[in-house]
């Protein structure tokens, strides 16, 4: 045997380099020492050009290859075939099933013999597989298969000919003759078996329909399109059954054989019942005591390759359904935990500071409870959330400023005597020039059926290429049975390419994952920029999950290929998708790569966007927020926020969120409702708009004042060093203006609490009533690039709607 | 004996045979297929080779299931590749495919085709390159596993799969430049700016 060659010899023609390049061989991470001999290899390969060209040559030739061959046929054992493969597994005492090539039928000629002869002859084989091999490329071709059994007329026809058999020599000759196997029984004709096996056609088709999304989203268990939602697990229903794993096949089984199961009619392994009847009866007891698993989702959607596993993969989206609705949604009749920050007092408290970091999880809270036709509690619907889950057009900040604010006042919509104002502040803009260039692979494994996930990835894509730069490269692959390349690593530049490329994307089929994800790190090798962002996207959603025999060599794959300086960010869309790493076994620990759950169209927007800056940097460290009302204008002011029930304390009303850091390019905003004094009803007119205006004036509503420190070029700083702060100071004079004239921007903040105060039902909404909200969400729309403020206009109508349903009920009842 | 363990381990056993069908039949079916060259031959092999794994302990081939079902296949191909006294018949198939998926079997037209083109590159690879390509890229087995599989070095199968690939290298170049068709692999080089 040759000894390899060491590493400082290689040349383009050494067998090791093949064996590097495709991380085999001495180089796979479980050969011994495999860590030092790829030391070895890397600082040969960093020395030579040479070397680096060729492994990129090999590893582009071994994707080729892998992919064409990814694509030849695929076949599948005949029904008939399992079918006897698991009868003996039963019994494998009895020896194995006799072959009967030679014709011969054996001793005691039962039925069960009868069909071992037929199914087992060569010639039936032929056909049965020649047949199969037909009806699995019509349904490759076709979108949605609908029969892969051989026809019976076919296994009929095949049955009869035995002249054929002598051609293909069967290989059990030389295995010594099993005892037949006295299966107690009489067993369908090989006509009747195939007869019966068609799956129905109609299900997959029904099954698609209830595995739209916003079902899955939904977690109602009033949603009328399930049929049983109630009792998810009642065995009535063969769709429901597939919530059990590993019966997903079971239950494919038993529409094959037109038998649908229940449970008190189950047929009984009797020595009556037919083998198709036994296989039938099995899985009814064996679902009774497996525990729900996603996994079996999975297992079986990867094989969705035929009819049958295909409707195998559209019953698992339906388990998935079946098991949100049975969540139940937040009770109605509870003490609040929350309870909106009431007026304070300008003269006795005139300071006041608003959160930079509110949270971001109270709309997509209500979005779901709507969409399960329901009202969301009270204590969900938090007013600063809501206000700052969109963005506002503020201005940058010029000059050497990194924070820009922006105050807007006008009256109240809800109460006109009172003055509703907008405290807007922005930080500037992340610094593309300065980032490295970016090389994203963008992998997108969604199951099939999930058709507004696919539109939420593209919406997302969309944005993420509008934040890219020229200089950036992005390549999107599909994962799916027939994984493909759908872009090749394009210049962002060809912004028209990445767009189009965005818009071909499909979900063709169960992703596979480990394939799909190693092919995506081959594309972001080929293209990899030294000390650039060297990025794998991988959007999955809530039925993905990996094979429980590949997520070894997922975990695995994902570290090396970190360790080789490519990341891998995953992307869970959509809301069964767990919103922890932990919850995902198979994904890698952490520092394999960063997990991000995201169930609505904006949260993945936000996660995607992030991609292309990998760490968030700070532009305004030790920020401070100091509102002063002019107690000579203002009587009494609050904030458009709640507070807890219990905490006694008084709202923070001094600037306390020291320490606190303004991201590049984040906003935030803030909402103060304010009673001014009596006397002094200000001048109308004015823009009503304030930015940076110098601060002071004696009739001045308010003073904004924001205190920072610029980050020393991003090290972060120890906060008791004493580096000078700077200020921002903002004086905002008190106008009189109609809210019907203020900017749209304006209007749509105001709708949105509005509408948080219409689901809060506050003490503190006036005169709001829901058409008012509705109006000022109409008039707000402004530009809405994004589609963010025409969804949430869809959400004002349906509490809307549902509120006005509860009324009238309530009415009703009394 | 307590009958209800006896029908548990039964029902286990069913099960994770059902599984281990459900999950590796396919890629089994493919390998078998190119030994032998066609489809009933390579299902009675896959067959046979689920029957044997029927008598086997779960226990006993926990974490080497599927290199044990591709010996079984493999070895019951060179069975009857003794028996028939012929090679297996993968060059035939491999032909006849080719031949068989051609409407138009014009040149340019073939070119078009990327699996066509691979399968007559690798029609023309001798058969212990073509089994080592096809393991490696279809079935997804590491060196250690085809060594173990076809008893040959890891140091020969590294050998083979590099020669192999050298070879298919050239000859897909050869048909992108012959061709004039830009194939959609030549998309893949990377891409520049402009």
């Amino acid at each position: 045997m040759k000894s390899p060659q060491s590493p400082a010899d290689w040349t383009p023609d050494s067998p090791e380099l093949t064996a590097f390049a495709l991380k085999d061989g001495p180089f796979d991470p479980s050969a011994p020492g495999w860590a030092e001999q790829r030391a070895a290899a890397e600082q040969a390969v960093v020395r030579s050009a040479l070397l680096r060209a060729e492994i990129g040559e090999i590893r582009r030739v071994a994707d080729d290859v892998e992919s064409d061959l990814s694509r030849e046929a695929i076949h599948r054992l005949s029904a008939d075939r399992r079918e006897a493969v698991l009868a003996y597994a039963r019994t494998p005492e009895r020896g194995l099933p006799r072959r009967s090539s030679d014709g011969s039928p054996p001793e005691g000629d039962s039925g069960w013999h009868r069909l071992w002869s037929v199914v087992t002859r060569p010639a039936m084989g032929y056909s049965l597989a020649a047949a199969t091999a037909l009806s699995i490329g019509l349904a490759l071709w076709s979108a949605w298969p609908s029969g892969s059994q051989p026809s019976p007329a076919v296994a009929a026809r095949s049955g009869a000919s035995n002249a054929l058999a002598k051609a293909f020599p069967s290989i059990s000759e030389d295995r010594s003759t099993p005892t037949p196997t006295p299966t107690p029984t009489p067993t369908p004709t090989p006509t009747s078996a195939s007869a019966s096996d068609s799956p129905p056609i109609a299900q997959p088709q029904e099954e698609i329909l209830r595995g739209e999304p916003q079902l899955a989203w939904g977690s109602s268990g009033r949603s009328p399109h399930l049929s049983n939602p109630s009792n998810p697990s009642t065995p009535s229903n063969p769709s429901n059954l597939s919530e059990s794993p590993g019966s997903s096949a079971s239950v494919a089984e038993f529409k094959r054989y037109g038998l649908v199961p229940s449970a008190d009619s189950a047929p009984a392994p009797s020595g009556a019942a037919s083998p198709a009847a036994l296989l039938a009866a099995n899985p009814a007891a064996e679902l009774a005591r497996k525990p729900q698993v996603q996994q079996a989702a999975a297992t079986t959607a990867t094989t969705a390759t035929t009819a049958t596993t295909a409707t195998t993969a559209t019953t698992a989206t339906t388990a998935t359904t079946a098991t949100t609705a049975t969540k139940t949604s937040i009770p109605r009749l509870r003490a609040l935990t929350t309870r909106e920050i009431p007026f304070q007092s300008a003269a006795t408290a005139p300071r006041s500071t608003f959160p930079l970091q509110p949270g971001n999880t109270s709309y997509p809270q209500i979005r779901k409870a709507l969409q399960d036709g329901q009202l969301p509690s009270p204590d969900a619907v938090k007013l600063e959330e809501l206000l700052n889950y969109f963005s506002y057009d503020y201005p940058a900040p010029s000059g050497s400023d990194p924070v820009s604010a922006q105050v807007e006042v006008a009256d109240s919509p809800w109460s006109p005597d009172h003055r509703l104002v907008k405290i807007g502040l922005q930080a500037r803009p992340a610094q593309t020039a300065g980032r490295p260039r970016a090389n994203l692979v963008v992998l997108v494994g969604l199951s099939p059926g999930s058709s507004a996930r696919l539109s939420w990835a593209q919406r997302s894509l969309q944005a993420l290429i509008e934040a890219l730069d020229g200089r950036d490269s992005l390549a999107l692959l599909l994962d799916g049975p027939q994984g493909r390349l759908i872009l090749p690593a394009t210049a962002a530049a060809d912004r028209a390419s990445l767009i189009r490329g965005v818009g071909a994307l499909r979900a063709e089929g169960a992703p596979r994952g480990l394939e799909g994800l190693r092919r995506a790190y081959a594309l972001a090798d080929q293209h990899h920029i030294p000390g650039g962002i060297n990025r794998v996207v991988w959007i999955v959603d809530g039925e993905f999950s990996a094979e429980a025999g590949t997520r070894d060599a997922l975990a695995t794959l994902i570290r090396e290929q970190t360790e080789w300086g490519v990341f891998l960010s995953v992307m869970g869309l959509g809301s069964e998708v767990p919103s922890e790493p932990s919850e995902a076994p198979w994904m890698p620990t952490p520092g394999g790569g960063a997990y991000a759950s995201a169930a609505t169209p904006a949260e993945a927007l936000a996660v995607l966007r992030r991609e292309v800056q990998p760490s968030p940097t700070a532009v305004a460290e030790n920020v401070t927020v100091d509102v002063r009302f002019n107690p000579a204008r203002v009587d009494q002011w609050r904030l458009l926020s709640q507070e807890s029930r219990e905490s006694s304390a008084a709202p923070k009303t001094s600037p306390t969120n020291s320490g606190a850091q303004m991201e590049a390019g984040r906003s935030v905003t803030a909402l103060y409702e304010i009673v001014p004094t009596r006397a002094t009803d200000g001048p109308r007119a004015g823009s009503g708009t304030e930015s940076a205006a110098p601060a002071g004036g004696r009739s001045d509503l308010l003073n904004l004042e924001v205190g920072y420190r610029s980050p020393a070029n991003g090290r972060v700083q120890d906060p008791a060093e004493n580096t000078p702060s700077r200020k921002l100071q903002v004086g905002v004079p008190d106008v009189r203006r109609s809210s019907d004239a203020a900017t749209a921007d304006y209007k749509f903040a105001a709708a949105v609490v509005g509408y948080g105060l219409m689901l809060r039902d506050s003490p503190f909404k006036g005169d709001l009533t829901w058409e008012k909200v509705q109006i000022l969400a109409e008039e707000g729309q402004g530009p809405d690039r994004e589609g963010y403020r025409a969804e949430f206009l869809q959400l004002v109508r349906q509490a809307r709607a549902l509120q006005d349903g509860a009324v009238q009920n309530g009415k009703a009842k009394q | 004996m307590n009958p209800s363990s006896t029908s548990d381990q039964t029902n286990e056993r069913v099960e994770w045979v059902r599984a281990s069908m459900e999950r590796h039949e396919a890629e089994l079916l493919r390998y078998a297929l190119s030994l032998v060259g066609d489809l009933p031959s390579a299902e009675d092999l896959v067959q046979d080779a689920f029957f044997k794994l029927c008598k086997q302990e779960p226990e006993s081939l926990r974490g080497r299931l599927v290199p044990w079902l591709f010996t079984v296949v493999r070895n019951q191909a060179m069975d009857r590749h003794r028996r028939e006294s012929r090679w297996p018949r993968a060059a035939e198939a491999e032909a006849s495919q080719v031949a068989g998926n051609s409407p138009t079997p014009s040149a340019s037209a073939q070119a078009r085709d990327d699996v066509r083109n691979l399968m007559s590159l690798l029609t023309a690879l001798p058969p212990n390159q073509r089994e080592v390509v096809r393991l490696k890229f279809q079935n997804q087995l590491s060196y250690r596993e085809i060594s173990n599989l076809t008893r040959l070095s890891e140091t020969n199968i590294g050998f083979l799969l590099h020669t192999a690939l050298k070879t298919l290298r050239q000859r897909f170049e050869r048909l992108d430049a012959g061709s004039g068709v830009p194939l959609a692999r030549s998309t893949l080089h990377p891409s520049s700016p402009q």
